[in-house]
């Protein structure tokens, strides 16, 4: 698999951190993972990850538009016009409304399922935990969500299982965060539930990476 | 008398206002918005402030929904 991760604000920072865990699952479940990061983030430098390592699975953790990802400078890096680097993929992307756009061209263009967001990619945080995104329990069940998806992948599931898994998981921290008496958990909660409602895939439900 | 969109920003607004100052929202790229500046977006009735509504939105449709299935 190859994971591609920006890192240069506060959002892409909660996003890097979070999907370290994503790594560790998949190396121990045998996966070879090569990573893309920084300043390598380029179309160029994925075309020739792809033509070595022909990955069943591409994570992009990072900014997005309607069309396109973003870079470690924040300017687009893939968008419908090379969507067919991820042919012969599933690939799933935390990134805001790349969905209907890319992810259709994607699937367009060959990729088997591309899972993504109708909609922007809401995180809740608290300040006093910006230098430790682990500890921030406003953000952590947001995360976690969006987290769980790679996790069913890994574990065989297919498309359609691991989106369900995702709604599966963001009901139950919805009802935690419903009657939680934290006072930033309204955040937290309103946040999930859009992240939620905009979570879908295009191309076959039935794709596995496994 | 107010129209539909003035009530919805209203109602929206109240409800971020109801939040404690001490939380963010990272918006993609759209970048971080602590509450106050949140509101503000509404008020200008800028991209942020329409994501913002439509999140509120959402959410007011979508939690009556998860709460009657519960």
């Amino acid at each position: 698999m190859i994971i591609i991760r920006s890192n240069h604000d506060i959002p892409t920072s909660y996003l890097y951190i979070y999907s370290e865990e994503l790594i560790e699952e998949a190396e121990k479940k045998r996966f070879k993972v090569a990573k893309i990061e920084g300043d390598e983030i380029s179309e160029a430098t994925l075309r020739g990850r792809i033509k070595n390592r022909k990955p069943k699975f591409i994570f992009f953790s990072g900014h997005g538009s309607n069309n396109s990802l973003y870079d470690n400078q924040g300017k687009e890096f893939v968008d419908i016009g090379s969507a067919d680097i991820f042919k012969d993929t599933v690939t799933y992307a935390i990134a805001c409304s790349c969905l209907e756009g890319l992810g259709l061209a994607a699937t367009e263009e060959g990729c088997f399922s591309f899972i993504g967001y109708k909609k922007p990619f809401w995180i809740a945080r608290d300040h006093k935990y910006e230098t430790r995104p682990l500890e921030d329990n406003i953000a952590k069940p947001i995360l976690e969500c969006s987290n769980i998806v790679v996790k069913s992948l890994l574990k065989g599931n297919t498309v359609s299982e691991s989106i369900r898994k995702s709604h599966e998981k963001a009901a139950d921290n919805i009802i935690k965060l419903v009657y939680s008496k934290e006072p930033l958990a309204p955040a937290s909660l309103q946040a999930l539930v859009s992240n939620d409602e905009a979570l879908s895939f295009k191309g076959e439900s039935s794709a596995k990476i496994v | 008398m107010e129209t539909n969109s003035e009530y919805i920003k209203k109602l929206v607004k109240e409800r971020i206002s109801a939040m404690p100052p001490d939380v963010s929202f990272s918006i993609g790229n759209f970048g971080d918005y602590t509450r106050n500046e949140l509101l503000e977006e509404v008020d200008k009735d800028s991209e942020v402030g329409r994501a913002a509504i439509e999140m509120q939105l959402t959410f007011i449709r979508k939690m009556s929904g998860i709460l009657h299935t519960q």
